[in-house]
């Protein structure tokens, strides 16, 4: 359980098990910290400057989920009709109504 | 159901605005300007790929048609991307619009048969006789020929609105067949399924193929006038 090198200077793939505690322990929670993660995190995944397909990809899913938003409320009732009912029954089922 | 199927085609708003005008500029996002000496990946490859295209579409011009390069270049990008957008899922395509593709065709081709009958204007009017026709005939074919050349811009618009609509609907129908067949014949939906697929990867072709036949249509038209 102890280690030759300190625990602060590892990254995740290193710590053992036993040190996990310790480890999430040395993140940094002062607001430089936090802004440190959301740099790199914003370096990796949104800004493009190497241009990788990727980029392009996300601008496309986020394209398909603004149009689902936008004719979500015709397809709502798609599942609502009920084909096994009788005629003169109600041709919708119960939980329908209320939406 | 028949509602459903034509849901799609509707000009998309939002509480009274259109949104279609945003989904028209949309594509323009997806061609970032080359803006340094040497790009990147992305940029690079799309460099590549309009210089293919251009080459293959302007080297038949001579000097003044090739001045027609930009125009065309801008509309097979934006038909090509325009097409294929429309094939993820729940998109609106604006070249299913007859009124789109109409104000595309009719200025393109009005600009052609203007430019050729201000420059070449007894070539142009030479167009409406083809050679060697017997004298009797005459008069009935350049009536003939004349109502030829004003069917074109109608010709060009509705043939890229029927041919992308046709795709999108059988794509819903075929795609709802598969559905309610899951439930009551499972191998019978297998093969629809295939069918889905087979036309899916049709309509990826159609895509590109319909933006090439239009600007190869003006191209062509463009050739005749200049």
């Amino acid at each position: 359980m102890v280690s030759v090198i300190p625990v602060k200077e590892k990254k995740l793939r290193d710590v053992k098990i036993g040190e996990l505690p310790s480890w999430t322990l040395m993140w940094d929670f002062i607001p430089k910290g936090i802004d440190g993660a959301y740099q790199r995190g914003y370096y990796k995944f949104i800004n493009a400057k190497k241009g990788n397909i990727a980029g392009v990809f996300m601008v496309l899913a986020t394209y398909v989920l603004f149009n689902y938003c936008l004719s979500e409320k015709e397809l709502k009732f798609a599942f609502c009709y009920d084909d096994d009912a009788a005629d003169d029954d109600v041709y919708v089922k119960p939980l329908c109504l209320f939406m | 159901m028949n509602e459903n199927l034509f849901a799609s085609f509707i000009t998309p708003t939002v509480m009274g605005l259109p949104i279609a005008i945003l989904i028209i500029m949309f594509p323009s996002m997806l061609f970032p300007a080359p803006l340094r000496l040497v790009n990147n990946r992305l940029i690079s490859l799309q460099h590549w790929l309009i210089q293919l295209t251009s080459k293959q579409m302007m080297t038949i011009h001579n000097h003044k048609g090739q001045t027609w390069s930009l125009m065309l270049m801008s509309l097979i990008m934006f038909i090509g991307t325009t097409n294929l957008l429309g094939l993820l899922p729940h998109s609106f395509t604006p070249t299913t619009q007859l009124s789109m593709n109409l104000g595309m065709a009719i200025p393109l081709w009005a600009g052609t048969v203007v430019t050729g009958f201000r420059n070449k204007t007894k070539a142009s009017l030479a167009h409406f006789l083809p050679q060697g026709t017997p004298t009797p005939l005459i008069p009935m074919l350049v009536i003939i020929e004349t109502i030829s050349l004003f069917i074109q811009p109608v010709a060009l618009a509705v043939r890229l609105t029927a041919n992308i609509t046709a795709g999108h609907l059988l794509m819903h129908l075929i795609g709802g067949a598969t559905l309610a067949l899951m439930s009551i014949n499972m191998p019978t939906a297998l093969i629809t399924f295939i069918v889905l697929i087979l036309l899916t990867i049709l309509e990826f072709a159609v895509a590109m193929i319909q933006a090439y036949v239009f600007t190869l249509l003006v191209s062509l038209y463009l050739h005749d006038n200049t």
